[in-house]
Formats: C-alpha cells, sequence, structure tokens
C-alpha cells in the first residue's frame, strides 16, 4: 500500500511539467523530530487571513493529524468570508485519528461484553429451560 | 511562504482510477498523488469520510493521506471515470496515465512583446482562439478529468474572452494557470488571476540590461510587472529560460529571485531552439555537463531554502546528475519527460500535440476528434515508443539507476547533457 509519486504546486510553464521541491511540504515519511513537542506536526500553509495576499509566511498546525492518539484536536481556523462568498458544500469534521483509536478501543470492549453476556444469557436460558423439563 | 487563492480551497478534490491504482489532485495547492490500488482504495474511504480502519497499515495510509492532502475537514470529492479507461492501457512499457492530468493550451497567437526567440513565433497581428472552441476544449478536459490547465499563448491576457475562460475552468473543477509578459496586468485582469488562477509565470532571461536587450521591454517594467502581482495578491512564479546565451547569468538570476520573497516559486526551463527560437540561441546541450550541473546546483541550493523551486521535465537528465546534492525530499522529484504520459499540448489550431515546443508532432485535432481518442490513438502511442526508445538506446542510461525516472531526456531534441553522457562514445555526445 504505497503513494507511488507525488508533484506539488502549480504549473505555469508552457512546457509539459515541472517537478516541485517544495521545502516546507517534505514527504509523508518525515522523522518523528519533525513533530513538536505535542506530537503535531507544523506545516507552513496560508491561513485564511494571509491568503488575501499579505505575502508574509504563515501556518497553520494540522492537529488532528497527530501521532498522539490521545491529543485533543483543537479548533480550525474559520474561512475568510470571500471565501464563503461562493455557496461552499456544508463541511463537517474528519474523525481524528484519536476518536478513531478511542472508537475502536470501546468497540473491542462492547464486543468482549457483548460475547460474556450472551453466554450468560444462554446459560441462564439453559438452566431454566432444563429445570422446567425436571 | 506566499499565499494561494482561497476559491482554490472550495475546489473538489479530483480521483480518478488508473491502471496502476489511482490519482488524487487536490487543487489547494497543486499536489497530485499517484496511488496503488489499495492506497486508492484507503482515499476512497478517507474521502468520503469514512476512514475507519482495523488494520493498522491502512490506519498509517489514512494518516499519511490527511498530511498530503488539505484535510482540516471533509472536503467536496469529485470522482472521474474517463469514458473506456477500464479497457485502455498503453501497450509501450513507459508508464502513462489514461488520460492526462495537465494541458498546455495555447489560447493566441497574438503578442505584442515580439521577442526573439519566441517558440510559439507569436506576433502582434496573431489570432485568438474563438469562444466556442475553447469552449469545446474544456469541455474535453473536464471528461478526461484533467485538474491543471497551463494557459499559454501569445499574450493569453489578450484573448477578448480570458475571464470567461478562467471561470469556465473553475466551473470544471480545473485550475487554471497562465504564463504572461507581464504587459497586460491592468487591474481587472489582475482581479481575475487572483480570483481564478493556481499561480501565475512570468519569464525571464536575465537581470536588468540583459532583460532588456532580449525582450526589447524596459526591466523596470518587468519589475513593476512583479509589483502589481505582488500587490494583488497573485502567487507569481518566475520562469527561467535557460540557454547557451544566458547560462553565464544564471546567478544573479537567482539572487533577484532571492530579493523577491513575495514569489510562489522559481522554475528552469531548457530553452527550445523552435519558432523563432531556432536562430535565437543554442541550447544547455552545447554546454559541458559539468558546467550545466554545478550553475544548477548553486542556483538550486540558493534558491530551495527560501520558495518553491521547479524544473521543467526535459532538464530532467540534466537534474539528474546533481539530484543528491540538490537535497530533493524524496525520490519521486525526478522525472522525465511527460508528454503524452500525464500531459499535452494544444495549440492555437487545436491541434494536439506532445508538448507545445514539438509542435511538428501533431497526434490529432479535437476539431474532429475527443481527447480521450486523441490520447489513445497510434500517433500517441508511437510518441510514447520513442521516449522509451530513447533511454533503452541511449548508451549513457545503460545501467543507470535512475533511468526509470529520467527517461533518458527529450525524445525529440537534444536539450541538456547528461553527468554519465561521457559513458559510451565521448566523441558523440548523443547517442540516440
Amino acid at each position: 500500500m504505497n503513494i507511488l509519486r507525488r508533484h506539488r504546486g502549480f504549473t505555469t510553464n508552457s512546457s509539459s511539467a515541472s517537478e516541485w521541491i517544495d521545502p516546507e511540504r517534505p514527504p509523508a515519511s518525515i522523522p518523528l523530530d519533525q513533530f513538536d513537542a505535542d506530537g503535531n506536526r507544523i506545516v507552513p500553509t496560508p491561513t485564511p487571513e494571509s491568503g488575501s495576499g499579505d505575502g508574509g509566511p504563515a501556518t497553520i498546525s494540522l492537529e488532528g493529524f497527530e501521532f498522539n492518539p490521545f491529543a485533543t484536536p483543537s479548533p480550525k481556523p474559520s474561512p475568510k468570508p470571500e471565501a464563503t462568498a461562493t455557496p461552499a458544500p456544508a463541511k463537517e469534521e474528519l474523525p481524528s485519528v484519536a476518536s478513531e483509536n478511542t472508537a475502536m478501543v470501546l468497540g473491542f470492549l462492547g464486543t468482549i461484553l457483548g460475547v460474556f453476556a450472551l453466554e450468560r444469557m444462554l446459560r441462564l436460558w439453559w438452566r431454566k429451560r432444563k429445570e422446567q423439563e425436571d | 511562504m506566499p499565499g494561494r487563492p482561497d476559491p482554490l480551497q472550495e475546489l473538489p478534490l479530483v480521483m480518478r482510477k488508473e491502471p496502476f491504482g489511482g490519482i488524487v489532485f487536490d487543487p489547494f495547492d497543486g499536489t497530485m498523488l499517484e496511488l496503488d490500488p489499495e492506497a486508492y482504495g484507503v482515499a476512497r474511504k478517507t474521502l468520503k469520510g469514512r476512514g475507519l480502519f482495523f488494520s493498522r497499515e491502512k490506519r498509517e495510509m489514512m494518516r499519511e493521506l490527511k498530511r498530503e492532502l488539505h484535510l482540516h475537514r471533509l472536503r467536496a470529492v469529485r470522482e472521474v471515470k474517463v469514458q473506456g479507461a477500464q479497457d485502455w492501457q498503453s501497450k509501450i512499457p513507459v508508464p502513462s496515465l489514461s488520460a492526462p492530468t495537465l494541458v498546455d493550451f495555447q489560447i493566441t497567437d497574438n503578442c505584442l512583446m515580439g521577442c526573439p526567440h519566441c517558440y510559439a513565433s507569436s506576433i502582434p497581428k496573431g489570432q485568438h482562439v474563438p469562444w466556442e472552441m475553447v469552449q469545446r476544449v474544456v469541455e474535453q478536459l473536464a471528461d478526461c478529468g484533467v485538474c491543471q490547465l497551463a494557459i499559454g499563448g501569445g499574450e493569453p491576457l489578450l484573448h477578448p474572452q480570458i475571464g470567461d475562460l478562467l471561470k469556465l475552468c473553475q466551473d470544471k473543477g480545473i485550475v487554471p494557470n497562465l504564463t504572461t509578459g507581464g504587459m497586460e496586468l491592468r487591474p481587472d485582469n489582475l482581479t481575475l488571476l487572483k480570483k481564478y488562477c493556481g499561480a501565475i509565470g512570468i519569464s525571464m532571461e536575465g537581470v536588468g540590461e540583459r532583460y532588456s536587450e532580449v525582450r526589447k521591454y524596459p526591466f523596470r517594467k518587468f519589475e513593476e510587472a512583479l509589483d502589481k502581482l505582488r500587490d494583488a495578491g497573485v502567487p507569481t512564479v518566475i520562469q527561467m529560460t535557460l540557454s547557451r546565451a544566458n547560462f553565464d547569468h544564471l546567478p544573479e538570476m537567482a539572487e533577484f529571485c532571492l530579493s523577491r520573497p513575495e514569489l510562489y516559486g522559481a522554475i528552469f526551463l531548457a530553452y527550445k531552439p523552435v519558432g523563432r527560437g531556432e536562430t535565437y540561441s543554442q541550447a544547455l546541450s552545447t554546454l559541458d555537463a559539468k558546467v550545466v550541473s554545478k550553475g544548477l546546483s548553486h542556483a538550486f541550493n540558493l534558491l530551495s531554502p527560501h520558495m518553491r523551486v521547479g524544473y521543467d521535465c526535459c532538464m530532467t537528465p540534466g537534474v539528474a546528475g546533481v539530484e543528491d546534492a540538490l537535497k530533493f525530499a524524496d525520490e519521486s522529484n525526478l522525472e522525465g519527460c511527460s508528454a503524452l504520459r500525464g500531459s499535452v499540448g494544444i495549440s492555437t489550431r487545436l491541434d494536439v500535440i506532445p508538448c507545445t515546443f514539438t509542435w511538428r508532432h501533431r497526434i490529432g485535432n479535437l476539431k474532429t476528434e475527443h481527447l480521450r481518442d486523441v490520447w489513445r490513438n497510434a500517433n500517441a502511442e508511437r510518441f510514447r515508443q520513442r521516449i522509451e526508445i530513447k533511454s533503452q538506446n541511449n548508451r549513457a542510461c545503460t545501467g543507470c539507476l535512475k533511468k526509470a525516472h529520467c527517461h533518458g531526456g527529450c525524445p525529440v531534441m537534444p536539450l541538456i547533457n547528461c553527468h554519465r553522457d561521457h559513458i559510451g562514445d565521448p566523441e558523440q555526445k548523443w547517442s540516440f
């Protein structure tokens, strides 16, 4: 299961394609030391505010992409008013990795408990039936 | 790093199934991912908000996708099914997609600049592509799931329907990019560029007097054009066309780019002796590979900590020689000729050509044919075969580990030398 190739950036030249070396978007297989103390990777991309052409560097903390499964996602920056001028499709939050892990653990525990409960009920039902027969 | 246009955040992500798996394109910053079948399956589920995976490997892939694409929230997805794509696969072993993802469209032959090296031989009395034809082309691009349209000319801003074209592209979910000489940057045009375009390319062959000599246009005006683009917040790329005539000036061009921190990026292009440029200068292949490698390496390393640096895929053999010195983020930054593998050119006559520099290799015409059929026709296959033969027959490519990515350079004309060109016959630099 692999990403075979990555291309980044808009291609403006009139030849066929150009390959971008984007210093601020390294590949996903980056070492863990490129993440901050909270386990969040800081990828410089424009915030909605800086997209208005101020030309300055901007960063968005990609919280919710963290490696720490118990980190709590922080609220995302709200979009610019201009950006919402055209009706955008309704957005909903993606399940974060943390909530996904929690869901998995809860699901697993639920299944175990469910099996035990079912086994207990079957035993009771069997015993009752036996008693009736006797 | 300069910002990207906000409207592009609202464009849907594009997904397209391919014989090797599939592709995902993020219009926000032009990120294109090629995925194997399993990863494509994970991408489909993740992008549809059903990314709950029990396999560790799949969860890791989901995280990776979230990092690569801008998935702060669920975004609309446009899954393109190219008609007949499942039944077609190129018979040529060189890797190619089922339809292009990038198209270069020359919408006009009209340009007031009259540069002596213009590959398109554009003139002030040049013709514009009629609007009906432009619409027809864009419709076909949308059918094929094209992600980016590189609009060129001539001077595309002189086309009377340029605004309509940019809007049409956005309506179809295609990111338009545009190359301009910078003369026509009026406030109304700047608003359009800011609103619709991924990035704008503006060409430069030298700094100061050197630029003015070549273009017969004051360098001060070029700087003013950059200022206008900056003030309007348009992501701008400087395209440096490198030939024998200006290669010595590469360091000062790189320094100039550094002095413009607002730039979205810098691209190095190999000079092509076609059009009016046929007699203007000579390609980089007339220079020693070591000289070119050293110059490129210096310029890349100077610029890359500060801005995105790109290169025209025709330059790949030259870049492959200094790949290690360039400290690429990953090996997928090296890719050879993409003509008819992932991209295609369309001329003002709607001729389909492998790229805009190979106008003699017409493979079809969109007035009478559909792009998806032209992409799969025998002429296209013959050109792919040229790419394959180029790397198979080039003695310099024998035993080269980068051959699979580089493909040995331009299959039509020698544009740049490779550091391995001394292998084989020293008297004949290009053995193809």
